[in-house]
């Protein structure tokens, strides 16, 4: 069974986002949160920002383009109307970011305002305002602005991000999964990009499908191709449910509550087909006998990044004993038991 | 023929990918093996182990008070640049370290290896025998992970089998000193400070007692020179020597005190000597200051020097060799290499017999060189073989000729064995004669047709057996001739005279300790394509 450990581990640096990407990610959400901390009228909403979104779980992969300042608003009164709120936002924002020749570095977007930051390599910042929120069950969350246009009562979704991050951390750091959640999270957001492309839905919904599937108890190691093969074909089957059959995809963080996922119908079939396909092919390959044949359909299933100088390339490499085109290349083999010494141990020189 | 530099390039090229390839294969094979027992590979996240190397815990039954019981080491597994060609080091660590590097607690669980004779100098384990390595048995990452997990059962059930480890050395850091440190026997001398005199070749060697010196003015301190060396005997040891408090262990702590005292007023060396299992050796080690006033050994290098350590190089049947003599007549290339050989290998006393002398042409072939040319060959191979090796037995070179069969008789009774090496056929005829006729025992050898074959025949052959026919030798090709030789010059090959003294020198020995089992001859074609009778 080829575990291909050191490819796999190779695919993880791959696709971990770059050492600027995490330098300047911290500081643009900074530097928005500071302009918001800093206007009267969002202080007095009891403005409180934390950082949310997959950099903050790390499950983020390269390119990272956007880092999320969640704009908590403790005190903010329950008549006042998410447009109300997002354009208060914008105004803030647009003076701190103003155009610069002539390119607008402030978007409004239907539930945040989106931050550019040319300096840092095209990094942006999605500015999300929320509001406190006690669900059904009891669960002390949050709202955020609804996507539709018109403001109304529906007009807030509720969301538990704290929540999400909190999860995150306990399933990487259960003994059973030794680290290897938020590893294999990775791994699966790649695959989505890579078979779907920029298509919605996004990573956040692979990686909430993928929770739902590790708390299964179906995903399992020791070795990174396992933790990926068996998370490919549970997180297909949560996808498969939410989206084929229907059920839609719960909200780990919100108990009774289920995840707006963004995205029309075919799309969303699209993905839970791809991963149950995905998964088919990463089982076979982790039947093989053939190191290089598993190795081209791991490398085919994650695709590529950007690498570190910017180019396109693979995130898999195929092993140092192995072509392109997933044959063997050949070279002597040493394995334990080899008479690598013909004359045997008994011998003097 | 030499192939063309652009096409060994090529092929160096291709040698190297192919050797690039067998490394990260067995590197790929261990990585799947060491991911499949829930290792991890060292990384930023892991504390202390950025190296090239694993982390993981190695879980194993042992024998309690209460019966078996389930025991966990957290080790590392570094992985050496030379791997699969030497063996990943498996180091384990404390029950704190492991809490700290893995973020588990393991509580009583937890197994803390022994610091005893199976773990190397850097306290890595000792998993496999440093004779057994021509399987590379660590190549499969499972089978090192085993052979680590029954590494600590048996340690953990005390090494009931245990066998002695004399190479004290491994287990400390090498002196800086590059001088090797020889030593004769050291019976009596315990407790005695001694002086190491150097001699050349980076040798030091023990001469008699160590004085002390005078220094400062008034107050006379009474300090050891440099050169001092204190002989510590310690009997059995039931552990190896890492350290001050294992060498203090050791000799005890009224000794232990004396040799610091000693240390604060110069000594530097101390000679170990010790049993284990009942075998003696010694340990050479270098005394420095530590810090907070303690003190670190080092290992020096050091060497037994006496008759026994060499004559345990030199066979099984040395002892019995020391009592035979052996006249070798002709001293050429074949007689000089059989000459050195059973001097090599314990015969009590060597008869070296020849006229000539050694000219610059015989220096391709011959066991002397040019600082010997000029020289009477018979004189010159016995004092350098003297010289060589001055507590093997006695070699004596005779310049004179041999002329008739009563001097080849005079030979044949007055030693064990004559060995022939003149491939001169009236003296071949003349010993040949004298040993059928009984006067004792011959061995003629000989490289025949320029190196085609070599032969030894023994006459008189044994009982019931009859010498070996002639030799079927190929066509004599164009003779080669030099200036002053009336004769042709052989064109043999140097190897081809050592594979004949080798036989010479096998049979010789033989005929010394069981002659029963030598044969009449033997003849053996050195060529490639011919075969061997």
């Amino acid at each position: 069974m080829p575990e291909l450990t050191t490819q796999f581990e190779a695919a993880l640096s791959n696709i971990e986002p770059t050492t600027a990407d995490k330098d300047n990610a911290p500081k643009a959400h900074a530097e928005v949160s500071a302009a918001l901390a800093a206007d009267r009228t969002i202080a007095d909403w009891g403005f409180e920002p934390i950082l949310i979104g997959s950099y903050k779980r790390r499950v983020g992969i390269r390119r990272m383009k956007d880092v999320d300042v969640f704009g908590r608003l403790t005190a903010l009164d329950d008549d006042v109307l998410p447009g109300t709120v997002l354009a208060q936002f914008e105004g803030v924002l647009r003076k701190a970011f103003p155009t610069v020749d002539g390119d607008v570095r402030v978007h409004r977007q239907a539930r945040s305002l989106q931050v550019s930051f040319p300096e840092y390599d095209g990094l942006y910042v999605d500015a999300v305002p929320a509001r406190p929120w006690t669900s059904p069950y009891g669960v002390e969350a949050w709202q955020l602005p609804k996507r539709e246009e018109k403001d109304h009562q529906q007009g807030w979704q509720a969301t538990n991000p704290d929540r999400l991050t909190e999860l995150t951390n306990e399933l990487n750091d259960a003994d059973h999964f030794d680290k290897h959640y938020v590893r294999t999270v990775k791994l699966l957001r790649q695959t989505r990009r890579s078979l779907l492309k920029n298509r919605k839905p996004g990573g956040l919904t692979v990686e909430i499908a993928a929770l739902h599937a590790f708390n299964t108890g179906l995903v399992t190691g020791p070795t990174h191709a396992d933790y990926y093969a068996t998370a490919l074909r549970q997180t297909g089957n949560v996808l498969y449910n939410a989206f084929i059959l229907g059920c839609g995809l719960d909200d780990p963080t919100l108990p009774g509550e289920k995840v707006v996922v963004r995205g029309a119908d075919a799309d969303k079939t699209a993905l839970a087909t791809a991963f149950l396909d995905a998964a088919e092919q990463a089982e076979e390959a982790l039947r093989s006998t053939d190191k290089c044949a598993a190795a081209k359909a791991f490398r085919d299933l994650l695709g590529k990044a950007v690498d570190d100088v910017g180019d396109t390339d693979f995130v898999f490499p195929m092993p140092a004993t192995c072509n392109a085109d997933g044959t063997a290349k050949r070279f002597t083999q040493v394995a334990a038991g080899d008479r690598t010494v013909p004359a045997g141990n008994r011998r003097f020189g | 023929m030499t192939a063309p530099t652009e096409d060994r390039g090529t092929v160096a090229a291709e040698a190297f990918e192919h050797l690039r390839l067998t490394r990260a294969d067995a590197l790929d094979t261990l990585a799947d093996a060491l991911a499949r027992a829930g290792f991890w590979r060292c990384e930023d996240a892991l504390p202390n182990c950025d190296g090239p190397g694993w982390r993981g815990a190695l879980t194993f039954t042992a024998d309690g008070d209460t019966g078996p019981r389930q025991l966990v080491t957290v080790v590392d597994v570094v992985v050496p640049e030379e791997y699969p060609f030497r063996s990943p080091k498996v180091q384990p660590g404390g029950r704190v370290w492991a809490e700290v590097a893995t973020g588990k607690a393991f509580g009583d669980q937890y197994y803390e290896p022994s610091r005893g004779w199976h773990r190397d100098g850097d306290l890595a384990l000792c998993l496999f025998d440093e004779a057994d390595h021509t399987q590379l048995p660590w190549a499969d990452g499972a089978a090192l992970l085993e052979q680590a997990t029954a590494w600590l059962a048996a340690d953990a059930a005390g090494w009931a089998d245990d066998a002695p480890a004399l190479d004290l050395e491994r287990y400390l850091e090498p002196a800086a000193e590059e001088r090797v440190l020889l030593y004769g026997p050291l019976d009596s001398l315990d407790g005695t400070v001694l002086r190491c005199q150097a001699h050349r070749n980076s040798v030091l060697r023990l001469a008699g007692p160590a004085a002390h010196h005078r220094s400062g003015r008034r107050s006379g301190t009474r300090r050891w020179g440099p050169d001092a060396i204190w002989i510590a005997a310690t009997g059995e040891l039931s552990g190896p020597i890492r350290n001050w408090d294992d060498l203090r262990a050791a000799v005890g702590p009224d000794r232990a005190s004396a040799i610091d005292r000693a240390r604060r007023v110069g000594l530097q060396r101390v000679l170990l000597t010790y049993t284990r299992r009942g075998v003696s050796a010694a340990l050479a080690l270098q005394l420095m200051p530590g810090p907070d006033n303690t003190v670190q050994l080092r290992a020096l290098q050091s060497a037994p020097d006496d008759a026994a350590t060499r004559a345990i190089r030199a066979g099984l049947g040395a002892r019995a060799l020391a009592q035979r003599q052996v006249a070798i007549l002709g001293v050429g290339a074949i007689g000089s290499a059989v000459a050195d050989l059973l001097h090599r290998s314990g015969v009590g006393h060597l008869y070296l017999v020849d006229t000539d002398r050694l000219l610059p042409g015989n220096t391709t072939r011959h066991l002397l060189g040019e600082a010997a040319v000029g020289l009477p060959k018979a004189r010159a191979v016995a004092d350098s073989l003297t010289a060589a090796r001055p507590m093997h037995g006695q070699v004596t070179g005779h310049v004179a000729p041999l002329r008739t069969v009563a001097d080849a008789a005079d030979f044949l009774i007055a030693c064990d064995v004559v060995i022939d090496a003149t491939a001169d056929s009236t003296a071949t005829a003349i010993l040949t004669t004298a040993a059928a006729a009984g006067a004792g025992q011959l061995l003629s050898v000989a490289v025949l047709a320029d190196g085609y074959a070599v032969r030894v025949d023994r006459t008189p052959p044994p009982a019931g057996q009859k010498p070996l026919p002639p030799p079927q030798l190929p066509a004599i090709s164009g003779p080669v001739y030099e200036a002053g030789c009336g004769s042709p010059v052989s064109t043999t090959p140097p190897w081809a005279v050592w594979e004949a003294a080798a036989i010479a020198a096998r049979h010789t020995i033989g005929l010394l300790t069981d002659p029963s089992e030598v044969p009449a001859g033997e003849e053996r074609v050195v060529v490639f394509g011919g075969g061997s009778r």
